[in-house]
């Protein structure tokens, strides 16, 4: 293709002005020598040619459904918005970044040779230090960094302390040649970026990216978990490795939660973990179990509050002890960040040579460190043209001097000769372009790939791809880091014609999400308990708030004096099971208070106890495990989010809509029960999520008897009452089949409560949840006889088997109207049910102590000042 | 001088404490003019782990864990260490010109030298301050031997300082030491460093401790004695020289050397992360008994 044939089209996706707006060196067009004319590079022609035909409409409509995939996952990298929705999510271009099969294979020896050699200057530096003894870099650039961890001198000796994942942001010089901008050693994000926008691109671009034979991704993660097990303490055959994180708030949640279940290791906290007899151990419902692997997503001092920094709440304290005894394999190994040090990139060739005997293959982005006289007068005398930073990447961002006054210049003039040793100097370098899709258009922009790659002793691999951002006009390439938000790209490494036979596409697959690992972390096990609790609560309260506007509606209709008597109780309820409390059931005055008690009770959020809270905590139960969902259960937890966004936005004078809201809940949170319960394999964490649904269930009904009839009302209202209950219970089918049309308080209550083959009964609940305890896994096991849960739930089991509905109904002469003995029996049942709650949580929730340090001193005083006295 | 020193830390919670790592820099090294011929660290509850290793600048560090549920933690720790006066004549090459060091340690002329620029860095309690490094070349005016220029320096932190406990805590930054002119051993310490290593020589940060001589007649209270700190200063060829500005004077054989480090975030003798205890009490009781004193 050239020029002419690609200006032709009208309304074209190329549009001319592309040329103009290209740097130097770009990915779609080249140029020749005396720059006179341009054609598309051959690895672009025919996706340029599908993409054209395709067209910038049709190419923004498969960005909006990336759009939409992302949000649904929640990718984001960024701070997770209140409830866990994320905030600012990646947008996917749908034009991917192109890696031609000759570039990737020098970036792909060029990285694993970094990997080698930033995994000896490590050991040299918390070892020998013949770095520094020799004067091959400057003792100053390391002492004073604070990536130079001392605690962690020494440490690195153990075999399995080495650089197993790495990462580098790299990108393409004016030349043409690819170079690093930064190196990412501590805990490098992104990976599991790279996977999810690989999986979006896949399903927005599913035939091109097979015909364009681009390498996969999957083997990646399959030989880097090979590769983690490989690095386990003590030749461990089956190791326990697990992902430790930083909890949902961290901005990276995402990526780790991704890379967690991707590998099938469940991902932790710092607080699942402890230090026990010079090992790690990680907190189960079976008890502590060893941990012989981490896969750190933890900044260094971060990591251990003992030897470290002493203010983290993340880390664990005497892990690095742990480390240094050599009972745990850590990766990245602590005190890695050093490595991130743009100070020591000048020095990297002459340590290549030193080190390996090898010339460096993937040359740095040209960097000069100030601490040197030399480069220091270079960096001052060209300042304008250069970047600078601090040696401290989260310091300080990068700063373009070339767009500073003047005055600012001789400001951070006067900042460099100050303190030289803190700052680099960097060749901005006009970096390569890339076309994007803007409004419908390919415009050139800049791009900036990360690269990952896993090493062992005996091999490495780099990720075929990587997680590319393109920058904004005149934005600085720090490195992804630099900004953690944006628009990515795919990033298609392209087979040679060798290889092209050997990539197999399968219909894109989503990852498997089965956890392989056989203890329950308690803090997961909590949440799924919780996410069990509070999906059936608010679908409790959907159903139940339904069945009060229904009759809100049949009040106004006909006028019956019993429908309102009826809604008056069935709103005290709702008050009472959604706020725990409501003032005793009045006769409901006028429409405008019904409105605002319904609307009231299913959208404020900030109401505790309201539809919309429970859901916002049920969703922040559901993503503190991530890690356990497939992304259909996300779509579920995202359409109902919407619905109640909806709801939220839609005018107050909206009843007709409300109903129609509670319907589309209804739904949709049976539908999501159906995922979370039917994806679960049955396991304990499913065990725990149904003991949660179960306990709430029977709770809520409870609650909702004790509100409603625990004495009687006018024949009218009890029976309108009985089968607003029945069928907030969704019972209303088995009770006509029983008792075909005759409905009193004896049936409803033999269906609601006793009737064992009910699944919405009491119960039910009752036995389900007595199985479902003996399930779990038990200390000391069963010779130790039964739990105080299991002993209370006998004790309710026995209670519902032995109540008889007339018994239960037979009325005291001196209260005819009081229901006493059904009062006494909820009461029972509901004893033994707190009794339960309270014994699980004791036996299996993390209950994690808050921990401090201890002040070590006091001052050190010495008031001994001879003569003084 | 032979001492028996017995330091003891005891910490009182007010809730149960399930489980504590620590780290104890408790114990003297045998090294330059001192030997610690024996030791005993006692912990009570007794921990389930303890191990002792060299810590990065030499130091004898004890890592401890005690596993099971405890409301007290008692770290007591005896040491015999044996002392010699520092040698009368000072050593050839501390008459030298201080900026002959500075440049030597600058220009990293061999491995040690260059090792040793980790103590002109910046380190966590210690930056260097311009007022400080003007401070420090009132003494080290220019040609003047490195010796007494040190010497200069600590008999003005002396005369310039007040030794005040009251007036800072362990998080006083150094700015305000020097305006207002009152500290305690500590702070005297960082506050030489911070001078030298403005000046471009290496200074390092000792704690240890020094017998304290009842005045006489009266009989020495058992626990009277501290914990005490003071800089060293480094000269190629010769070694670290230590200076005691709290004290006006260089170590003479009363004083032991606990722990060397860039500041005292380094050498702190006991650090500690508990699960549990709420708010709690500490008692820290020093003592430095004379083996030969007559009883």
């Amino acid at each position: 293709m050239t020029e002419a044939q690609v200006k032709k089209e009208p309304g074209a996706l190329l549009p001319a002005g592309y040329l103009d707006e290209r740097s130097e060196y770009d990915e779609l067009w080249s140029t020749t020598a005396d720059g006179a004319k341009h054609s598309v590079r051959g690895h672009w022609q025919s996706l340029l040619s599908a993409f054209q035909q395709l067209g910038g409409r049709d190419l923004e409509a498969r960005r909006q459904e990336a759009r939409r995939l992302f949000r649904e996952n929640g990718v984001s990298y960024s701070a997770m918005a209140e409830g866990g929705r994320a905030a600012r999510p990646w947008e996917l271009d749908p034009v991917p970044f192109l890696i031609p099969a000759d570039d990737w294979s020098r970036i792909e020896g060029g990285l694993a040779q970094r990997a080698r050699l930033l995994d000896a200057i490590l050991k040299d530096l918390y070892g020998p230090r013949h770095l520094i003894r020799g004067g091959m870099v400057p003792a100053e650039l390391i002492f004073r960094h604070s990536g130079f961890m001392l605690p962690a001198d020494g440490t690195l000796a153990h075999e399995h302390s080495a650089l197993t994942l790495y990462a580098a942001d790299v990108v393409r010089g004016p030349g043409g040649a690819f170079r690093v901008v930064a190196d990412r050693t501590q805990a490098p994000a992104g990976a599991g970026l790279a996977l999810e926008t690989r999986i979006a691109c896949s399903r927005i671009l599913p035939n091109l990216i097979r015909a364009t034979h681009v390498h996969r991704l999957a083997r990646f993660f399959r030989t880097l978990r090979n590769d983690l097990a490989g690095r386990a303490p003590h030749q461990k055959i089956d190791p326990r490795m697990v992902v430790l994180g930083q909890g949902a708030e961290d901005p990276a949640y995402f990526d780790h939660a991704y890379l967690a279940s991707y590998l099938g290791f469940p991902l932790v906290e710092g607080a699942d973990l402890t230090v026990r007899e010079g090992h790690l151990w990680l907190r189960t419902i079976e008890g502590l179990k060893l941990v012989d692997m981490i896969l750190r997503r933890v900044p260094d001092p971060l990591c251990d509050p003992l030897e470290l920094d002493p203010s983290s709440q993340v880390g664990i304290p005497a892990l690095l002890e742990v480390a240094r005894r050599g009972n745990v394999g850590i990766v990245s190994p602590l005190g890695a960040g050093i490595l991130e040090n743009p100070g020591l990139l000048p020095f990297l060739p002459r340590i290549a040579r030193q080190f390996l005997g090898e010339d460096l293959k993937l040359e740095s982005i040209p960097t000069w460190w100030c601490g040197q006289a030399e480069s220091r007068s270079y960096v001052l005398e060209n300042l304008d043209r250069l970047v600078v930073k601090s040696i401290e990447h989260n310091r300080q961002a990068a700063v373009w001097c070339g767009g500073l006054s003047a005055e600012e210049l001789q400001q951070w003039r006067a900042k460099i000769e100050r303190d030289p040793g803190l700052y680099v100097g960097q060749e901005p370098g006009s970096n390569a372009t890339t076309p994007a899709l803007v409004k419908g258009e390919l415009r050139p922009r800049a791009a900036v790939t990360r690269c990952f790659v896993s090493a062992t002793e005996d091999h490495f691999q780099v990720m075929p791809g990587g997680f590319t951002r393109t920058t904004l006009p005149g934005e600085i390439s720090g490195g992804l880091s630099a900004s953690l938000q944006g628009t990515c790209k795919d990033t298609w490494v392209l087979a040679s014609d060798e290889e092209k036979h050997l990539i197999s596409w399968p219909a894109a697959a989503a990852p498997s999400f089965a956890v392989a690992f056989e203890s329950l972390p308690s803090r997961a096990a909590e949440s799924l308990y919780w996410v069990g609790r509070h999906a059936e609560r608010a679908e409790f309260l959907t159903r139940l708030a339904r069945s009060a506007l229904r009759k809100f509606n049949e009040s106004r209709d006909y006028g019956d004096p019993a429908d309102s008597g009826c809604l008056s109780i069935l709103l005290y309820a709702l008050k009472v099971l959604s706020t725990g409390r409501g003032s005793t059931p009045a006769l409901v005055s006028g429409s405008e208070f019904v409105e605002n008690t319904l609307l009231e009770t299913v959208r404020d959020a900030t109401l505790e106890g309201s539809l919309a809270a429970t859901f916002k905590s049920l969703e922040r139960s559901a993503v503190s495990v991530r890690d356990r969902w497939s992304t259909d259960t996300w779509r579920a937890i995202d359409d109902i989010s919407e619905t109640l966004e909806e709801q939220r936005r839609l005018p107050r004078a909206g009843l007709v809509a409300l109903e129609n809201t509670l319907d589309r809940l209804v739904s949709a949170l049976v539908g999501l029960t159906g995922l979370t319960i039917e994806s679960t394999t049955h396991e304990h964490g499913w065990q725990f999520l149904m003991i949660g649904r179960r306990l709430e269930r029977a709770r809520n009904l409870i609650l909702l008897m004790q509100s409603t009839v625990m004495r009687e009302a006018e024949e009218g209202v009890e029976h309108q009452l009985l089968e607003a209950l029945l069928i907030a219970n969704e019972s209303v089918m088995t009770h006509r089949r029983r008792y075909r049309a005759a409905l009193d308080i004896s049936s409803a209550v033999q269906v609601l409560l006793l009737d064992t083959s009910n699944p919405r009964s009491l119960a039910y609940q009752v036995l389900e949840l007595a199985k479902h305890l003996d399930a779990l896994p038990r200390e000391g096991g069963v010779r130790r006889g039964l739990a105080a849960d299991q002993r209370a739930l006998l004790q309710a089991s026995t209670l519902v088997r032995l109540a008889d509905a007339p018994d239960l109904l037979a009325a005291n002469p001196s209260a005819p109207h009081q229901r006493e003995r059904l009062t006494a029996f909820l009461a029972g049942v509901d004893s033994e049910l707190s009794v339960a709650t309270a014994a699980l949580d004791q036996a299996y929730f993390t209950h994690v102590q808050p921990t401090q340090q201890l002040v070590a001193v006091s001052r050190d005083l010495n008031d001994d000042r001879p003569g003084m006295d | 001088m032979r001492y028996r020193v017995t330091h003891v830390t005891r910490y009182d919670y007010s809730e149960q404490v399930t489980l504590c790592h620590n780290e104890a820099r408790l114990t003297p090294s045998t090294e330059g003019r001192q030997h610690c011929h024996r030791y005993l660290l006692t912990v009570t509850p007794t921990p389930r782990m303890m191990r002792e290793r060299r810590d990065y600048f030499g130091n004898r560090v004890t890592y401890f864990g005690v596993e099971s549920p405890h409301s007290e933690l008692v770290v007591s720790m005896v040491s015999e260490v044996v002392t010699e006066a520092a040698p009368a004549q000072l050593q050839l090459g501390s008459e030298r010109p201080w900026e002959q060091i500075r440049d030597a340690v600058h220009a990293g002329e061999d491995a040690d030298l260059r090792l040793l620029q980790q103590f002109v860095c910046d380190s966590a309690l210690v930056r260097t301050l311009p007022e400080l490094s003007a401070y420090a070349l009132e003494s080290f005016t220019p040609g003047r031997g490195v010796m007494e220029a040190a010497m200069n320096l600590t008999n003005r932190i002396y005369a310039d300082f007040k030794y005040d406990p009251t007036a800072t805590t362990i998080s006083t930054p150094l700015a305000q030491v020097w305006r207002e002119k009152r500290g305690v051993c500590q702070d005297f310490a960082h506050l030489a460093i911070a001078a030298l290593r403005g000046i471009g020589l290496p200074a390092g940060y000792v704690s240890g401790y020094l017998e304290t001589i009842p005045p006489e007649g009266q009989k020495k209270l058992v626990g009277s004695d501290a914990s005490h700190a003071w800089f060293s200063l480094y000269l190629p060829d010769v070694g670290w020289l230590e200076f005691d500005p709290t004290n006006d004077q260089m170590p003479t054989e009363q004083y032991i050397v606990l722990a060397r480090g860039r500041d005292y975030a380094d050498v702190s003798p006991l650090n500690g992360v508990i699960y549990g205890g709420g708010p709690h009490t500490m008692d820290v009781s020093v003592d430095v008994l004379d083996l030969d004193a007559p009883a």
